[in-house]
């Protein structure tokens, strides 16, 4: 383990086409993704799957991505918020930062979250993760 | 015994959601690979399937059912890759996965991608099972 930086352990990365997830909410309605009304949804679902692909998520916990809250405007800096069983299972696998980011590229949004291991011990394990 | 048949309803809302042939619809077909699907189409038949059948059937439930008594710790680990019990698991809710194959390999990126229609007329079958056992009890 080097003492500069941070060590990259998992990068969860995912794709979706924005006007997909924009007829998937025309189609059941706003509740479909469970997602605030807030920013592009795209946006927030892709950061989600990211960070959920990243901490290497079991089928039962990559479900809960509503347990997952993203505080942060659409160019971010964003915040990441671990509630209900998702917590606890990234406090267990979590030792150290999720760095986010999203792209746009002809409609399709991209979403990568960096999972790092911090140089330096880390501190008491918190739910709250800030980038 | 249910009176709806879930494998007549599958294929209708697979067809319609996927806008494939229906001559080219199989039940061995494997989401992603044969049918270009992706995690949003799935999302999209769950929500179809749920507007037409007595069925809960929520990405949660889906979860639990593929993981079934494992517990997240064990079901794969840091890397994302399923552990054997993991695999022994889904080999009784997929059981086309070759686990011998897939023996640490098989990654949970992929692993919705080995989804079967077959596995998705199983698991709506066995919800809507539990659904009524429930309501009977």
């Amino acid at each position: 383990m080097p003492e500069h930086g941070d060590a990259v352990l998992r990068v969860g990365s995912y794709s979706v086409d924005a006007a997909a997830v924009d007829q998937l909410i025309a189609r059941h309605g706003t509740e479909a993704l469970r997602l605030p009304a807030t920013g592009s949804p795209a946006v927030r679902w892709a950061l989600r799957q990211a960070t959920l692909r990243a901490l290497a998520a079991p089928p039962r916990i990559a479900a809960r991505w509503g347990d997952i809250a993203l505080r942060g405007d659409g160019e971010g800096p964003w915040t990441l918020l671990f509630k209900g069983e998702v917590a606890p299972y990234a406090r267990s696998v979590l030792h150290g930062d999720i760095a986010l980011t999203v792209t746009t590229r002809a409609g399709r949004v991209t979403a990568h979250a960096v999972l790092t291991r911090a140089a330096t011990p880390p501190a008491p394990r918190e739910t709250e993760v800030p980038r | 015994m249910s009176h709806y048949d879930v494998g007549e309803l599958v294929r209708s809302i697979v067809i319609d959601t996927l806008d494939i042939p229906a001559a080219l619809y199989r039940t061995d077909l494997v989401f992603s690979a044969d049918l270009g699907l992706e995690s949003l189409d799935l999302l999209d038949i769950f929500f179809r399937i749920e507007c037409s059948a007595p069925v809960v059937l929520t990405v949660e439930k889906c979860g639990r059912y593929l993981q079934g008594d494992v517990p997240d710790a064990e079901f794969c680990d840091a890397r994302g890759i399923i552990s054997g019990r993991g695999l022994n698991r889904l080999s009784t809710v997929m059981p086309q996965l070759d686990t011998a194959r897939w023996a640490g390999r098989l990654t949970l990126d992929r692993m919705l991608s080995e989804l079967s229609i077959a596995n998705l007329v199983s698991m709506v079958e066995n919800l809507l099972a539990e659904g009524q056992a429930a309501a009977h009890a």
